[in-house]
């Protein structure tokens, strides 16, 4: 009889149990336990759940993806080369296929008050720092995704910043996947601790070595940010089409904090990202600001819930999205004001420009709200470029496709410069010109 | 609320070994010439069985077609459970403790005298302006020859029968058009739609049948209330409404008084068919029992409504002001099929004390140039939960069509609620569609004005809330809309201070 994935996962799990990072640690191991438990017991959602109503993921949950274990091999300057990133003025942190590649580790020591160290490394060597915040915002059983990432946990970083201490420069996790013959997940587990009037900005890459290679990423990040703590945290995804993406990422405010969040999606076939945000206590601020770009047969969903819990704080978000070719969005942004959360402001706005006949858009912002003394409102549009304003450029002499991305960089550019980093900013203009004349050269070809 | 004293309320108590033995006959008795005679056709007692349903079309004398239909929708509506997906918390429901057929009732069982009507009703009745002799006819007292609804209506109905609209109860039309109760029914809302459509479906009890012919402009306004044998229609009440091309139909549902009603469960289906260049325009207003100030009882009222432009250039609008019942869930909606059709949901939607609304609207656009229109006013006072659902849904034909919603949602007292949940699914790029919503507090900068000028706290709430549900109110007949505002102070009575 043929066995499921979801059984797989589990003998896999009894398999290489023991060789875990922390197979020591009792506390990691209850963890492990209840998740892989949680796995067994819920197996995948399918669409007929609320939460992916949108998002079909029978070609995740039909497919066994070995687990990524041990230790990356060294990865090549030469093919880290290729990959045209640029580190100036950041300090970077290279993954591979979700384990950690020590390439500069030589060169590069954070500030005073800062670590910055791979997952793997503090679960050998000092697991207590982590063990009051790791898996503790992520609770077993609401993600099936989340509980395989927990249950597989091998490698990922770890961000501490103490008391007022200050990173200038961005902390770039970049996360390479190599091909492999048969289909992998890597499951990096980022944990990023802020204490009180700490400040940090965080990047999380992701990039493929091949193009057409066959996995699965399942990341999971989750942040404290203390009083007063500021942090900036980037996502920029490029990953080749034929993969499936997760990233989920939790995050826990004290009072006054300030989270700010800018997603890009520009890669991966299947993208899911979850980004839940919990106010946890007066005027805590967050902004979520996102934009996606689908073409080919990209399906891209977006997923975020910010969770009111205190009086008096503040949200605002802002994602686009533009859907070419087969493109598929989903946008499904919730926000809950919890009783006695008075004072709540909370902003959201989903716009989206559809620009093929076989693209498709789903959007869905919520507002959940269980005080009185509030201000919420939200958006959604979804449209298409101004014909006017296509006019206009080629009456100027502009040909058609050259009027029309003008029109959709400019939808797009407002995204870019909420990115305080000059050399991201570049980066990102250029994957959107490379995306926007794929997209075009197929046109031309059809 | 105690589970017990849930949906007992609707039976008269009797002898019971009576009952049963004639039930047992009865039942046992094999479905003969269509008919099952020589039963007691005043009331059912509780429980649902194939047999109830056997009775019901038996007592109506219902042709054949239609017993086969509401049996197929009751094998469906046992497959099924009932859903649970909205905001709205209320006790299971045993579905085998209420009386699914009571015949409607006789004056001579209603009060004799408005001395023995309820006077918190008589109250409200006397803030809503009503006269009295309307009072009484509501109370369910035998009017006199002065103000006789029945021969208002008889003159009504000549006037109808003149330009060809037939217009009667559900009943009526099955036993006098049942062409075309059977060639419409089922085709906007089918029997396998949800739960409580399918149980509708099954067990149906009357309601409303309106055709208007080709080209016809109906010569007035549609009112159920002024419906003969309108007294009680039962608490699954179904609606069919066909208008023919080029046709025009303007329907009022329901009526500002309150109305007291014996049955905890309601479950409606409406249909509406709008053909090429007709337009139908539907409006209710919904004043059911809505519970006592700490949330007891309360009507349950879960309603499928929804029409359908089938042809091109047709228009239907719904617009609701829902200020009553304990559980509102309904979501009218329209299937925008032909080409350049348009749909609009206009809805106020008040929960004071422990009342919860779960409504909206589904704009399915399928034609071309289609437009839907979707404004919402939300208010929660008190205990209040109120929800916001709605799906617009351009298909992948759609071409240039356009939808625009808002929804607006107020709250008053920090225990309430508001929720929005818009679903927008766009499969054409050359369609547009907008949302918006928000949710705010009412303003205190409006209400101290207000008061500064000598108004007092409640008038000042009603006046901004009025104010607020202006654009919905301007859309509703003018004669409803006057009763609105006034339905809309009282039921707001005791959410300040």
């Amino acid at each position: 009889m043929m066995t499921t994935p979801v059984e797989q996962y589990v003998s896999e799990f009894a398999n290489v149990k023991a060789n875990l990072p922390g197979p020591a640690l009792p506390w990691l191991d209850i963890i492990r336990k209840q998740a892989i438990r949680s796995i067994d017991r819920n197996g995948f959602p399918h669409r007929r759940h609320e939460e992916w109503k949108y998002t079909d993921i029978s070609s995740i949950a039909d497919t066994f993806f070995q687990p990524v274990q041990g230790t990356a091999p060294t990865l090549l300057w030469k093919e880290l080369n290729a990959l045209g990133l640029d580190f100036t003025d950041s300090y970077p942190m290279i993954f591979l296929d979700g384990r950690y590649t020590p390439l500069f580790s030589d060169s590069l020591k954070p500030p005073d008050g800062i670590s910055i160290e791979s997952l793997q490394h503090v679960l050998t060597v000092n697991p207590e720092s982590v063990k009051k915040h790791l898996t503790r915002f992520s609770e077993t059983g609401s993600n099936v995704f989340t509980d395989l990432n927990t249950a597989f946990m091998n490698d990922g970083s770890f961000i501490y910043l103490s008391k007022n201490a200050k990173m200038t420069q961005p902390i770039q996790l970049v996360f390479v996947s190599t091909s492999q013959k048969e289909p992998v997940v890597s499951q990096p587990r980022n944990l990023v601790i802020l204490a009180e009037g700490a400040k940090a900005s965080v990047v999380q890459r992701f990039i493929s070595l091949n193009q057409n290679s066959d996995y699965l990423t399942n990341v999971v990040t989750e942040i404290f940010l203390d009083q007063h703590a500021q942090l900036e945290h980037l996502v920029i995804q490029e990953e080749n089409f034929s993969t499936s993406h997760i990233n989920t990422i939790r995050v826990q405010q004290n009072k006054q904090s300030h989270f700010a969040s800018q997603v890009f999606t520009f890669g991966g076939g299947l993208t899911r990202n979850n980004l839940d945000i919990e106010l946890n206590a007066e005027e805590a601020e967050c902004s979520l600001d996102g934009l996606f770009m689908a073409n080919g047969d990209q399906h891209i969903d977006n997923h975020t819930r910010v969770d009111h819990k205190k009086p008096s704080c503040t949200s605002r978000e802002l994602y686009k999205g533009v859907l070419d070719s087969n493109g598929r969005g989903v946008f499904n942004g919730k926000v809950y004001v919890h009783p006695d959360a008075q004072q709540t402001k909370a902003f959201q706005k989903n716009t989206n420009l559809l620009l093929s006949k076989n693209a498709e858009m789903d959007t869905k912002p919520q507002l959940e709200i269980y005080a009185d003394d509030v201000s919420c409102s939200h958006g959604a549009t979804v449209g298409q470029l101004d014909e006017k304003a296509v006019f206009y450029l080629r009456s100027r002499g502009l040909d058609e496709t050259k009027a029309r991305d003008l029109l959709i960089y400019s939808f797009v550019e407002e995204m870019i410069q909420k990115v305080r980093f000059e050399q991201l900013r570049d980066q990102l203009r250029n994957t959107l010109n490379v995306k926007l004349s794929a997209t075009d050269e197929r046109k031309e070809i059809n | 609320m105690p589970e017990a004293s849930l949906l007992k309320i609707g039976f008269k108590i009797i002898n019971m070994e009576t009952i049963e033995t004639d039930l047992d006959s009865v039942l046992k008795q094999e479905y003969q010439h269509g008919f099952v005679t020589d039963v007691d056709e005043s009331f059912l007692p509780p429980g649902l069985t194939e047999q109830t349903i056997r009775q019901i079309s038996a007592i109506k004398k219902e042709p054949e077609f239609l017993l086969e239909w509401r049996l197929k929708a009751f094998e469906r509506w046992l497959t099924l459970r009932e859903p649970e997906w909205s905001t709205i918390h209320h006790p299971p429901i045993n579905y085998q403790e209420i009386s699914y057929y009571a015949a409607p009732k006789s004056l001579e069982d209603g009060p004799k005298s408005l001395d023995e009507v309820d006077p918190k009703l008589l109250e409200t009745y006397e803030k809503l302006g009503i006269p009295i002799e309307e009072q009484k006819a509501l109370s369910g007292i035998a009017v006199d020859a002065v103000f006789d609804s029945v021969s208002v209506a008889t003159t009504f109905k000549a006037e109808l029968e003149k330009v060809g609209v037939i217009f009667c109860s559900f009943s009526e039309a099955v036993q006098n058009h049942p062409d075309l109760v059977q060639k419409y029914l089922g085709t906007v809302v089918p029997q396998t739609d949800n739960f409580f459509a399918t149980l509708n479906s099954a067990v149906f009890s009357d309601g409303a049948f309106v055709y208007i012919p080709k080209g016809v402009r109906c010569p007035m306004e549609l009112s159920s209330y002024f419906r003969i044998n309108a007294t009680n229609t039962g608490q699954f009440e179904r609606t069919l409404i066909i208008a023919e091309e080029g046709s025009y139909v303007s329907y009022l549902e329901g009526c500002t008084a309150p109305q007291r009603d014996e049955n905890q469960l309601h479950a409606a289906v409406v249909e509406l068919v709008a053909m090429e260049g007709a337009e139908i325009r539907y409006s209710t207003i919904q004043n059911w029992y809505p519970g006592d100030e700490n949330g007891k009882g309360g009507i349950y009222n879960f309603v499928t409504k929804r029409g359908i432009c089938k042809g091109d250039n047709a228009k239907i609008s719904w617009t609701q002001v829902e200020t009553g019942s304990a559980v509102t869930w309904k979501y009218p909606s329209v299937i925008l099929k032909g080409d350049n059709s348009s749909g609009e949901f206009y809805s106020v939607a008040l929960t004071n004390n422990y009342q919860q609304a779960d409504t909206g609207t589904k704009m399915t656009h399928i034609g071309k140039n289609t437009h839907s229109t979707i404004i919402s006013k939300g208010i929660s006072a008190g205990h209040g939960q109120n929800a916001y659902r709605g799906l617009v849904k351009i298909a992948k034909n759609a071409d240039n069509s356009r939808n625009f919603s808002q929804c607006d949602s107020l709250l008053m007292g920090n225990k309430s609620g508001a929720h929005t949940f818009p679903y927008i699914e766009v499969k054409n790029p050359t369609a547009q569609v907008e949302h918006e919503a928000t949710t705010s507090k009412i303003g205190e900068d409006q209400l101290f004005l207000c008061q500064q000028r000598g108004i007092s706290a409640e008038d000042a709430v009603s006046l901004i809330v009025n104010g607020f549900c202006k654009e919905i109110f301007k859309k509703l007949p003018m004669e409803f809309a006057v009763e609105a505002r006034k339905l809309l102070s009282i039921s707001l009575e005791g959410s300040v201070g």
